[in-house]
């Protein structure tokens, strides 16, 4: 039953995942859009204060990835699947929507495997057509796919087909526009499928997976952005609640080197952001307070945690303690959505997707630019080699890139993905890390079991495990660090380990790591405290 | 031996006694004090310094400065190590309780190990040194 709490939490999500996605309503090909940002709505922000999603950038028109191999012109009337104009893989089709209303179908075979490409050309060829498309399994009604404005205002679909059969597409005017010199052209194409394809699933009945995390004994943790929950879902798939919320949104989850994990949440409006601290219990503390949108989150291999501010269009930098080390300004990346990615190399160096068409590397305490993609880059991970995986949340892809970023497979893998979508590799259950690579599927474009769900890439595909997130953290006792230094009781080698990378990491546990631990734990005295640390901004 | 043998032995004694004193040099007595330890330093930017105080009974070490973190240990009877992180500057940066500030030659100081205000550790610590002085 739907409560009026329930109700007031749902419009919040409802409000939010319109700023998060502008998704598009299955079937809603002649359902008028939120027109406001190109198509995004804003959040309910007051006036004057930033919104959570700004207008995403608009890329130039895609290169086209074949040759065409014919060019057909549509066959009124091919208003429905049973009269659709017959095209094949290759082909451009052209056409009008005209009058007003006009649907044009199209229908075409597919064998699998097929990553299948379908490219509108219409409004940046100069046509006043804002097209809007459909792909619809062989039944020619259940909608597998749909697109708005991708390319400009142009439509744009890829998707990796897994059954064999006669396909078909619609494309149409947004909101029932057409008439003369509505014209448009549909180019339907297809690519080999990815070394990660075929996806498969590994827990479904997730509300709206967003976040997501390896735990230390093969288990994974979830933030569930509609039902307000962190999820843990065990080896085998069996999804469980960890924590409830009652008056907050789970954003995305780390697990710092306590044995905790750190949630990145938001108020129900979205106006003020924290980090919580969950023990493996489900027991709630506050880690860190005073963000804005506080979106993506993890932890380098000092133990320090980064927290992603979309509002602020910062990153923040804390110890494994909760303490505020320093921060950096990315609003040159233009990072806007909660749906953008953190992840570090394994040489140390943090990325962050800007969750447009973007992957950043964090070096000398300010962004740089080292991927440019196709719209709606969001999960990022990488492996033991410095390969980095980036999830496509609208394309439903994983492209793989080469450390030095050279785009290695595109896409790695494209079936039974809709975004926005986060992607962790496992760990099993001694913790080690796996080649496993997961990703957390919200939704978008996919049908059941795939709405909410996470699947994982095809294991003969991985190329090597992933690279570790965070380190394994130790609380030691300040006058014991001290102690140690001072020619007292010795401190645990792991501990030693941990000071040392804390600090200066230089291999040894010395006098500048413990002014380094002081200033972690929030010891250092006040006059001391506004010193710069070597990598800081 | 009655009564008056033992008064008059009693005078002897006494009388023995202060002419002795009178002829043997003056025993001082100890004058417990404060020493001030100074760093001396080559940088500007010293973030953190572990020191080694050496000398009979330092009994106590404290920070001159709220604005430092302090902790030290007695390490042997002649021995104490000290440990101070904050912006440090030259000057005194502890002060050490001595059991006699007259033998405060007897003491010394030395730098261990340095680390800058970014947490670096210094590769050397030449031209680092610990005066002691007696506190006025």
């Amino acid at each position: 039953m739907t409560t009026p709490r329930r109700a007031g939490v749902l419009l919040a999500v409802a409000a939010i995942l319109g700023a998060l996605w502008a998704f598009p309503v299955t079937g809603a090909a002649q359902i008028p859009k939120p027109r406001e940002q190109g198509g995004r709505v804003t959040a309910g922000y007051p006036p004057g204060l930033r919104p959570l999603r700004a207008g995403r950038p608009r890329p130039p028109a895609a290169a086209s990835r074949s040759t065409a191999l014919a060019t057909i012109t549509e066959t009124e009337p091919n208003d429905a699947p049973a009269t659709a104009t017959s095209v094949a893989l290759g082909d451009v089709a052209s056409g009008n929507i005209d009058p007003a209303g006009d649907v044009d179908y199209y229908a075409f075979d597919v064998t699998v495997p097929t990553y299948l490409i379908l490219d509108v050309d219409a409004n940046r060829s100069g046509s006043p057509l804002d097209p809007i498309l459909s792909l619809y399994a062989p039944d020619g009604t259940t909608e597998l796919a749909f697109s708005d404005d991708y390319n400009g205002y142009d439509s744009h679909i890829e998707y990796s087909i897994s059954t064999t059969g006669r396909y078909y597409a619609a494309i149409a005017g947004y909101g029932g526009s057409g008439g003369s010199g509505f014209f448009y052209s549909l180019q339907f194409t297809s690519r080999p499928t990815g070394p990660g394809d075929p996806t498969t699933l590994f827990a479904t009945g997730l509300d709206g997976p967003l976040g997501s995390a390896a735990g230390p004994a093969g288990e994974l943790y979830v933030t569930d952005f509609n039902s307000l929950r962190l999820l843990k879902v065990s080896p085998a798939g069996a999804v469980s609640t960890l924590v409830a919320f009652s008056n907050v949104v789970p954003i995305h989850v780390v697990p710092d080197g306590f044995g905790n994990l750190l949630v990145t949440i938001e108020d129900l409006g979205f106006t003020y952001g924290a980090v919580y601290r969950v023990t493996p219990t489900g027991q709630v503390s506050t880690f860190a307070t005073g963000l804005y949108v506080a979106a993506a989150i993890t932890a380098g291999p000092d133990g320090d945690v980064w927290v992603l501010d979309t509002g602020r269009q910062k990153l923040y930098r804390y110890s494994p303690f909760g303490v505020l080390q320093d921060s950096v300004d990315v609003a040159a990346t233009g990072v806007d959505a909660v749906d953008a990615g953190l992840a570090f190399s394994p040489a140390g160096v943090l990325h962050m997707s800007n969750s447009n068409d973007r992957v950043y590397k964090i070096d000398g305490g300010a962004p740089q630019l080292v991927i440019s993609g196709a719209l709606y880059l969001e999960g990022i991970a990488f492996d033991r080699d410095g390969y980095l995986y980036v999830a496509n949340g609208y394309l439903g892809t994983v492209q793989l890139y080469s450390p030095t970023y050279e785009l290695v497979s595109d896409p790695f893998a494209g079936s039974n993905l809709g975004g926005p979508t986060s992607l962790v590799f496992g760990r099993d259950g001694a913790g080690a890390m796996t080649s496993r690579l997961l990703a957390t599927n919200y939704g978008y474009n996919l049908q059941p079991p795939y709405v909410g769900s996470i699947v994982e890439m095809n294991p003969a595909g991985m190329r090597a495990p992933g690279s570790r997130i965070g380190i394994d953290a130790v609380d030691v006792a300040i006058n014991a660090a001290a102690d140690h230094l001072l020619g007292g009781a010795q401190v645990a080698p792991a501990a030693q380990h941990f000071l040392d990378v804390q600090g200066n990491n230089n291999g040894r546990y010395d006098v500048g790591d413990f002014r380094a631990y002081l200033r972690s734990k929030g010891q250092l005295p006040a006059a001391a405290g506004v010193a710069a640390r070597r990598e800081g901004p | 031996m009655n009564s008056t043998g033992k008064i008059l032995a009693s005078l002897a004694l006494a009388s023995a006694l202060a002419c002795g004193n009178e002829s043997a040099p003056a025993t001082p007595m100890p004058t417990p004090g404060a020493a001030a330890a100074s760093l001396v330093t080559p940088n500007a930017d010293d973030g953190a310094i572990l020191v080694s105080l050496t000398g009979p009974g330092i009994t106590s070490v404290q920070s001159t400065s709220s604005a430092y973190f302090a902790q030290s240990r007695v390490v042997s009877a002649s021995e104490v190590r000290l440990l101070v992180v904050g912006n440090l500057s030259a000057g005194m940066v502890a002060t050490i309780v001595v059991p006699d500030v007259r033998r405060i030659g007897e003491y010394s100081g030395s730098v261990l190990e340095v680390a800058s205000r970014g947490d670096e550790v210094r590769n050397s610590v030449a031209g680092y040194a610990i005066q002691l002085a007696v506190s006025q």
